[in-house]
């Protein structure tokens, strides 16, 4: 090896970090689902925050209207409680979370994260009733919006082109709510 | 023009689309927009609208035609003349492509926007374009007179330029009669006089006298609670001075429940950040949801607390239908000293940037205390006293703040611990630092988590010592000192109108605010004590200074102030009413 000559090729590199990045995914996965188990079964973490002001009727939660199809949909990430190479590959499901108390929520939610953790099966776009459990879950990069008083199904319909959803189903039981329409006969091969 | 509900199709950014677009709505006319480089169902050829098709040029017609959309029903074609790269062969064949599409149909009428635009039509072999005829407008036309400058690509007016590429021409004109410099013609030139014809009265105030205003706050936040804390703030006055207004929120924050729970409706939302999406991608979608949001709501204004306006927010404000909705930006001031000044040019979209007072205001050393906007536009910049949180309910009694903190009434003396969003766990030293500390002065600690962040590790704070707390203020009577970060929320609402020992732990990072200027003022004024990062050594030493302090019970009267969100209220109803500064 001379000055002149690189350390590794640069094809050589590319392997060796996307080794590196094989092993190291699954790792930091486990840690941070490790951190997520503590989380939930830490008291008040799926509690909606109390803001103690002089407030009145409680705010809703809105459904926008779809806007005109823009040509790409948007990706959904898997979460940093799990790790595929490829998760890009992995259908979006929309899930959706009811009003449920605290504990409730959080068996609900370990059921499904555990699964999730232990072998991915699709990226989640969760649609809650209440916001209680959107810090949560953007604490380990999971996509969750509420939905408030509007059905689950109603949301998945707006939200389909632009997370290219392919159906909705229930936390508490896996229940299909929604599923895309199929392409039409004359669309198809 | 043809009266009754009608489809108006031209690009959004295309300023002659925006212009029409006013001008119909100042006619009272009802019409909807297409885009016709987006499917949309209002192209559907099968749905005639009642009051026909008005082409804001004679491209978007003849693509139109090409694609069948352009099908029964009648049809406007407003003529305009070549822009500086246009070909002025192929334009005059475009004409001519037109005239014979509209002599086969029998249905198409021809507009211009001046009559040097239909000489130059009828000169190309189209005549006949009609011109519509202006509104009457005030006797006295306050507009300010700004230069259009094509050389440059630039609006000069006498406040300041504007980028000719990025406006609304809609918004443009409520406040500016456009003189082109000498030797403009074509289609710019026709854009600027159409843009300084009389404007009717209730052009300038968009919503009827006495009805109260539509206002969208966009929180940006993806995990603090700064900016959706100000704009909290800011929207409980509107509410207060303005009985009836509407403030919705359209929220990236984690921290929608917040708002909601302050009687707000919410619009949840993911930044690209969030999704780990393509950026550009997510802007064609946030975009296109927003404008419809406005549209549906007829907003007067956005109003949104950030370092500027993000490009979704001016792309959707580019739509013809949205002229009279103003863009407000909300900009807290100390920025770092090495912050990208480019980031204050967003001011060219906004009728007013209102900066929210800071207590450091004399130490601020970062780009908008030391620089200009290249392109302020005819944005007023105005700053109020500071904002912060009123909870709108007396202050807690030193019991009742005891109980809500869970502290039994008779403990030894307290600090509460705050250090700021998911940090609590970050700096492990200061942690240890501050329990040292705290134990030689048999002084107890709660450490306050946001309602966002994650729990520290047991081994670094004390679970049964962690309170999620949002706002502090309400529970500060309950304790014997603070110990805070110095983002602008946490030390205002530290400093203004309380008296307990303070101490202030600034961080440093180039995306917050200068919060070791923040820290030295304080210090400096004798109003907190701080743990100041060019004296890192001296921490443990100014620890044991300040439990020294809450041991003793010490006191430090500090004056209430003004709390700057009833100004900042009032002008931005102002604003909405057509009356404000600008």
């Amino acid at each position: 090896m001379t000055r002149d000559t690189p350390f590794l090729s640069d094809a050589d590199a590319a392997r060796r970090f996307a080794a590196e990045v094989a092993r190291t995914g699954p790792r930091l996965a486990r840690l941070e689902f490790e951190a997520l188990q503590a989380d939930l079964l830490t008291p008040g973490s799926l509690s909606a925050p109390q803001l103690g002001l002089a407030a009145p009727a409680p705010g809703r939660f809105l459904t926008v209207a779809p806007p005109p199809a823009v040509p790409h949909a948007l990706t959904v990430p898997l979460g940093r409680i799990a790790w595929v190479p490829r998760p890009e590959a992995l259908p979006v499901i929309a899930i959706d979370i009811p009003a449920l108390n605290e504990a409730e929520m959080a068996a609900a939610l370990l059921r499904l994260l555990s699964e999730h953790h232990r072998a991915p099966f699709a990226r989640f776009l969760f649609l809650s009733a209440t916001p209680a459990p959107l810090p949560l879950l953007g604490r380990y990069g999971l996509a969750a919006l509420c939905r408030g008083e509007t059905p689950c199904a109603t949301v998945a319909m707006a939200e389909e082109a632009r997370f290219a959803l392919s159906e909705a189903r229930s936390l508490i039981d896996a229940a299909v709510l929604w599923r895309r329409a199929p392409p039409p006969a004359e669309d198809l091969p | 023009m043809t009266a009754g509900p009608l489809l108006l199709i031209g690009a959004e950014g295309d300023a002659g689309a925006q212009l029409l677009a006013d001008d119909m709505a100042a006619r009272g006319l009802y019409f909807t927009v297409a885009d016709p480089s987006l499917p949309d169902a209002d192209a559907d050829p099968d749905a005639d609208p009642p009051g026909g098709r008005l082409y804001a040029d004679q491209d978007s017609f003849l693509a139109a035609l090409i694609s069948g959309t352009a099908a029964g029903g009648p049809v406007s074609v407003v003529l305009r003349r070549p822009g500086p790269l246009v070909d002025a062969a192929g334009w005059a064949d475009g004409l001519l492509a037109c005239a014979r599409a509209a002599d086969r149909r029998g249905d198409v009428r021809f507009l211009a926007l001046t009559p040097e635009a239909a000489k130059a039509a009828a000169d190309a072999g189209v005549p006949g374009a009609e011109v519509p005829a202006p509104l009457p407008g005030p006797a006295f036309d306050r507009r300010l007179i700004a230069r259009v400058d094509a050389g440059e690509g630039l609006i000069r007016t006498p406040r300041g330029d504007l980028s000719l590429a990025a406006q609304n021409w809609a918004r443009l004109r409520r406040r500016l009669r456009l003189v082109p410099d000498a030797g403009t013609g074509g289609d710019l030139a026709d854009l600027a006089a159409f843009a300084s014809r009389p404007l009717p009265s209730r052009a300038l105030s968009p919503r009827p006298a006495g009805q109260p205003p539509v206002i969208v706050a966009v929180a940006m936040n993806g995990v603090g609670l700064g900016h959706v804390t100000r704009l909290l703030s800011i929207s409980q006055e509107l509410c207060r001075q303005s009985p009836g207004a509407r403030v919705l929120f359209w929220c990236f924050s984690q921290a929608s429940g917040l708002l909601a729970g302050a009687g707000f409706d919410v619009v949840q939302r993911l930044t690209a950040r969030h999704l780990g999406c393509d950026y550009d991608d997510w802007i064609g979608w946030e975009a296109a949801a927003f404008r419809r949001f406005l549209c549906d709501h007829r907003a007067d204004a956005v109003v949104v607390d950030a370092a500027e306006a993000d490009p979704f927010i001016t792309r959707a404000l580019a739509a013809p239908d949205l002229g009279g909705t103003e863009l407000i930006l909300i900009r807290r001031a100390l920025w770092p000293e090495g912050r990208d000044p480019a980031l204050l040019e967003t001011a060219q979209h906004c009728s007013l940037v209102l900066e929210p007072g800071d207590l450091a205001a004399t130490r601020d050393a970062g780009p908008t205390a030391t620089r200009h906007a290249l392109l302020a536009g005819y944005a007023h910049v105005l700053t109020t006293p500071p904002v912060v949180l009123d909870p709108g309910t007396p202050p807690l009694t030193r019991a009742a703040a005891r109980r809500a903190l869970r502290l039994p009434p008779w403990s030894r003396r307290v600090v509460l611990v705050s250090l700021g969003g998911e940090e609590l766990g970050a700096d492990a030293p200061l942690l240890a630092e501050i329990t040292t500390a705290a134990r030689e002065a048999r002084v107890g600690l709660l450490w306050a988590v946001s309602p966002l962040a994650r729990a520290p590790a047991p081994h670094l704070v004390d679970p049964a010592a962690l309170r999620r707390l949002y706002p502090l203020r309400p529970v500060l009577p309950g304790v014997d000192g603070l110990i805070t970060a110095c983002g602008y929320n946490s030390v205002h609402e530290a400093l203004m109108g309380t008296d307990l020992p303070v101490l202030l732990a600034p961080k440093q990072h180039d995306q917050l605010d200068d919060q070791p200027a923040r820290a030295r003022h304080a210090a400096a004024e004798g109003l907190a004590m701080a743990l100041l990062p060019e004296t890192p050594a001296d921490r443990l030493e100014v620890l044991r200074a300040f439990m020294a302090d809450v041991r003793r019970g010490a006191r430090t009267p500090r004056p209430a102030g003004e709390n700057g969100a009833a100004d900042m209220a009032r002008l931005i109803l102002a604003e909405c009413a057509g009356t404000g500064a600008a």
